[in-house]
């Protein structure tokens, strides 16, 4: 009932209130695509999500979200200014959606939402060539300014060479990488350190100074729910230009539920001197309300850790639009 | 969740509002709602005790029949009642179970021209899981149960309507599937009663 009457009422004005001060914000972790193509076992583990009695049709409550339409009214609720879609190939974990669904919401809503790119690695050996012929296309699409890559739901080792190519076209075609790091919730991931701790890239981002690496969710372990990983992700930010962290989906209601681990990581990442290199994003849209949900619940900590007006706002948006060389939001 | 059955006697419709019943009388009672739509039937048997079936779907999706009895426990101007149901959970699709259940439910209100209710309850449930795994030694069956909890709560409004119709709205609180969130849904219903005490 409260979701019908948030869906009903006029958008709030944009932007979140920080400090007596109104700051715009770009989520930049949403996921899209089709029911279909997501294997039936994180289909169970996305309906679980959903309260009831919205878990009892998830295919519908899923299309609900995840249609740029569903995704932009989310965004409308949370006062949120953008998000960006993420393309993902993992057949064997969370599913696919595809580069040209994420271009097409892309397109049907220019104004709000951006994109990001991936690749099939499932016959690497044989595909390298077309796959990243198939990235550089998808590159080339309006709004498709980055790629994302999930070494655990992909099953990807972060420090296998075989896959540098792909670093490699990104600093060619100046396209920020958005990283899965930390493990994974869901089923059929690989949860081996090798595919989840970011030491393991680090040869990769010093082999790559000119390509950026996000590194997603801070590392946090999702199965454990712990941030012992989160070392890696400091380590790196402090020793590498060119690596950032993205705080999405740690914070959440369901992962932190004693609320202890998000004041840890964003009191962490602001006592290092990181907060120039700190992307807010949800990780959304999950379920109705979830994006407006996380976004308080940052705002809440920022302030709760002595986030400055200047802190948050790098942070809710400045620090994205400027790696991703996007104009500035402004209200 | 059906919050409450309305049977009337002939002549004093709200005698039998919270639950039980006289001997000789019946009631019936049907419920349309977001999320729970579903029919209910009651027999008094004597003695305060009633013989009830109910059926009960969320969204089209969950199915919940059952069968049990309500006693009256407490007959002044606040009314006491429980029953105890058995029966069958079947929810298919994506996070499909089916399985046998069990539930408790007490409830209380108070006599007059506009009754209020609450209600409260327990339901259990062992999904059952079928399992055929075929190698090359053959196919070996198994069977498993889970369990499920459901808390079920309430709170309506019921009015009379001359001697043998009431009418009802309310909220239903109930919290399926714990520790699953669920949101509350509201309900309207109407009760049809007969017989003679």
């Amino acid at each position: 009932m409260l979701l019908f009457l948030l869906a009903c009422s006029e958008p709030p004005e944009p932007g979140v209130l920080y400090d007596g001060q109104r700051l715009p914000v770009v989520d930049m972790h949403l996921h899209s695509g089709d029911w279909e193509g997501v294997p039936s076992g994180t289909q169970s583990f996305i309906a679980r999500n959903f309260p009831f009695p919205f878990n009892l049709d998830p295919e519908t409550t899923a299309k609900s979200t995840l249609s740029a339409e569903g995704i932009v009214e989310q965004l409308d609720i949370a006062a949120i200014s953008h998000g960006v879609v993420f393309a993902v190939y993992a057949p064997r974990s969370v599913g696919v959606a595809s580069n040209e669904t994420i271009s097409a919401q892309v397109a049907e809503a220019p104004g709000r939402l951006w994109g990001l790119a991936s690749l099939p690695i499932e016959s690497w050996e044989t595909g390298e060539e077309a796959a990243l012929a198939q990235l550089e296309a998808a590159l080339q699409e309006p709004g498709m300014v980055g790629i994302k890559l999930a070494h655990t739901h992909m099953h990807q080792r972060m420090d296998d060479p075989d896959y540098y190519s792909i670093y490699a076209l990104a600093a060619a075609q100046g396209a920020p990488l958005y990283l899965h790091t930390g493990s994974s919730p869901f089923p059929g991931t690989q949860p081996d350190p090798a595919y989840t701790d970011p030491r393991y890239l680090e040869e990769a981002i010093a082999l790559h100074p000119d390509a950026d690496f996000i590194l997603g969710h801070a590392c946090y372990d999702f199965i454990n729910e712990d941030t012992l990983d989160l070392d890696s992700c400091v380590d790196l930010a402090r020793r590498y230009p060119n690596v950032y962290i993205e705080i999405s989906a740690l914070g959440s209601s369901s992962s932190d539920a004693r609320a202890e681990d998000y004041p840890v990581v964003l009191d962490r990442l602001r006592s290092e001197g990181l907060t120039e290199r700190v992307i807010y994003g949800s990780d959304g849209p999950q379920r109705p309300g979830f994006l407006l949900a996380y976004l308080e619940r940052t705002v809440s900590v920022m302030e709760e850790v002595g986030y400055t007006d200047a802190e948050a706002r790098a942070v809710l948006s400045d620090n994205f639009t400027a790696l991703f060389g996007l104009d500035a939001v402004t209200l | 969740m059906i919050a409450l059955l309305l049977p009337a006697a002939l002549a004093a419709p709200l005698d039998l509002v919270l639950g039980g019943a006289d001997a000789g009388t019946y009631a019936a009672r049907a419920q349309v709602g977001f999320p729970w739509t579903g029919a209910s039937a009651q027999v008094g048997v004597g003695k305060g005790w009633a013989l009830r079936a109910d059926y009960e779907t969320a969204s089209f999706a969950r199915h919940q029949p059952a069968l049990g009895v309500g006693y009256r426990w407490l007959d002044r101007r606040w009314r006491i009642t429980g029953e105890a149901m058995a029966g069958w959970v079947y929810q298919p699709g994506t996070l499909a179970q089916s399985g046998p259940s069990g539930e408790l439910r007490i409830r209380a209100g108070r006599t007059g021209r506009v009754v209020p209710i609450v209600n409260l309850g327990m339901q259990g449930i062992l999904p059952l899981t079928r399992t055929v795994v075929i190698s090359d030694g053959g196919e070996e069956r198994s069977l498993s149960a889970d369990t499920g909890l459901t808390l079920t709560g309430g709170l309506g409004v019921a009015v009379p309507i001359g001697a043998r119709l009431a009418a009802e709205a309310g909220l239903d609180l109930d919290w399926v599937d714990v520790p699953t969130i669920s949101i509350p849904g509201a309900y309207v219903a109407i009760s049809v009663a007969g017989g003679e005490r």
